[in-house]
């Protein structure tokens, strides 16, 4: 019992962190048209931004340890905004009409770019990253009936799943109550309606980019303590990322945060069973898999299939 | 109204409308006919920015630089595209609500598209995708009405409709003419003609024909020869 409870509070976190990733990538795809193989790869170099600027306030004595880290987020934060606007305007606008195959290619070739420039740059050394809220977990014993049950909180996972959260609803409300959100749902619904009301397509492609990668810096960011900062940090978690979108069914945003939710619980309830040890990502494909056989638009597709 | 000179439209080596004049007068109800590939979907992407042209386009003796569909859509020339292009995973009233996105105050102008289309409002909450095809084009227009614009464009209304909903539209597009001016691009000729003030005919990118739409109407040989009707 306590194993289990156990895997839920560590896998919520870690889900939402997938699932938060999933939910840029299906962004881009359902507005932008492609799926971004670079996604992790420009948060990480954005990550590796956030450590220099923060080892670099340190170095000219300029903060100290926990305030050159609030300092150095936002850092980051821009620098993936403007590497999601820059991919947008300099590489995807040239070729959006005309072939979607040639988007992939160019996230396929950006990932590499990513990748060549970390290790150019920065260094392929795997470097350790502070945590949000450092300190001892919380312990809480079960006591009366649950004697017994026995389930550790690290304190960093909270701040990670507060922050989800507070993300999650906050890009609700911006779909469902801005003018920019109902621009971008419609762009994705219907470009050729959304130019016929008006709104700038090229304006809101630039918007998602930037805002996506945001994302996924700010998922880079709360995982960076636990991976370690090296060119491949994001790579899984931009594996499972795209899982959790397919997971969701693209066509719904938020299907990728419950997918991401389920990838993340899962993960550590098949590690429970020592038999499986090991073979975790196997048996998360394997199941993915059988789901689009069965369910090819995602477990929370929308009930409305997109028509011509 | 509207005045359009040497308007072209290319996609690469492809020439789809090979510079183009004609105009649209303050109340008029203007048609372009023609076969299926003869452009006028083309001089609707272009007169909106939503493909690049060139030539000269003014609306009310101001010239358009048609770098986005922003800038048309704010001075007034609005456009209801051909297929519909709702937004099927948003209910009525958000397709209503983007109309206004540039332009027109949604809060009276949905009032009076409701009184045009009442069974817009009862579907009022309900997904757009999920409309019968001659709601959703009902909604395209609405959408179109409630920016309130003082050029409509409006790319075969009655595509895929029935018989009697085409008639119902075209009774509430000849009713607009008191609040605006319409360009409409029509495969039914008839029905098109019936309404119209003045039409030009389109044929491979290019104005074959223009004139008053009862003289064409009766016109036997014009009707053979581009109509084909």
């Amino acid at each position: 019992m306590s194993e289990l409870l156990q895997a839920i509070t560590i896998g919520i976190p870690q889900g939402a962190l997938y699932g938060l990733m999933g939910f840029g990538i299906a962004m881009i795809f359902r507005s932008a048209g492609t799926l971004n193989f670079s996604h992790g790869y420009s948060a990480m170099v954005s990550v590796l931004i956030t450590l220099s600027a923060m080892q670099t306030f340190i170095g000219l004595n300029l903060l100290d340890g926990r305030s050159a880290l609030f300092a150095a987020i936002p850092v980051g934060l821009i620098a993936g905004a403007v590497f999601g606007v820059l991919i947008d305007l300099l590489l995807m606008r040239r070729v959006k009409h005309v072939s979607p195959a040639s988007m992939l290619m160019i996230t396929l070739g950006l990932l590499l770019v990513f990748e060549g420039a970390a290790n150019l740059i920065w260094s392929p050394d795997y470097e350790s990253f502070p945590r949000l809220l450092p300190g001892s977990p919380f312990i809480f014993e079960g006591i009366g009936l649950f004697e017994g049950i026995r389930v550790v909180f690290r304190r960093n996972d909270i701040a990670v799943m507060l922050i989800a959260l507070v993300i999650s609803v906050s890009m609700a409300a911006l779909m469902k109550y801005t003018k920019i959100g109902l621009a971008i749902r419609a762009r994705g619904q219907d470009p050729v309606g959304a130019q016929s009301v008006g709104i700038n397509t090229n304006r809101v492609d630039s918007i998602v980019w930037g805002l996506s990668i945001t994302l996924a810096v700010v998922v880079g960011i709360l995982i960076a303590p636990i991976t370690r900062v090296h060119p491949t940090m994001l790579m899984n978690t931009q594996l499972l990322g795209i899982t959790a979108a397919v997971l969701g069914g693209f066509s719904s945003l938020f299907g990728a945060i419950w997918g991401g939710l389920m990838i993340g619980v899962l993960e550590r309830l098949i590690d429970i069973v020592p038999a499986l040890d090991g073979y975790e990502t196997a048996i998360i494909f394997f199941l993915i898999i059988l789901i689009l056989v069965f369910k090819p638009n995602g477990l929370f597709a929308g009930k409305v299939g997109r028509k011509a | 109204m509207l005045k359009v000179s040497d308007l072209k439209v290319s996609y690469g080596p492809i020439h789809a409308v090979k510079g183009i004049s004609f105009s649209l007068e303050e109340g008029e109800i203007v048609s372009i006919l023609g076969a299926n590939g003869a452009g006028k979907t083309s001089t609707l992407f272009g007169l909106m920015g939503i493909v690049k042209s060139r030539g000269l386009v003014e609306l009310k003796g101001e010239s358009l630089k048609r770098k986005n569909s922003t800038e048309p859509t704010t001075k007034g020339m609005v456009l209801c595209p051909e297929n519909r292009r709702i937004f099927p995973e948003l209910n009525v009233e958000e397709n209503l609500r983007l109309g206004t996105f540039v332009r027109g105050n949604f809060a009276e102008n949905v009032q009076s598209v409701y009184e045009l289309f009442p069974i817009l409002r009862e579907r009022s909450r309900q997904l757009a995708g999920s409309l019968s095809g001659g709601e959703q084009q009902m909604l395209a227009v609405g959408r179109a009405l409630v920016a309130s614009p003082e050029v409509l464009l409006l790319d075969e209304p009655s595509l895929g409709l029935a018989p009697v909903i085409v008639d119902e539209m075209f009774r509430v597009l000849k009713g607009l003419r008191e609040k605006m001016s319409v360009l409409l691009v029509e495969q039914n000729a008839t029905k098109a003609l019936s309404i119209s003030d003045r039409a030009y005919v389109m044929q491979n990118g290019s104005i074959v024909h223009s004139g008053n739409a009862d003289a064409m109407l009766n016109d036997d040989s014009l009707r053979k020869a581009y109509l084909g009707m």
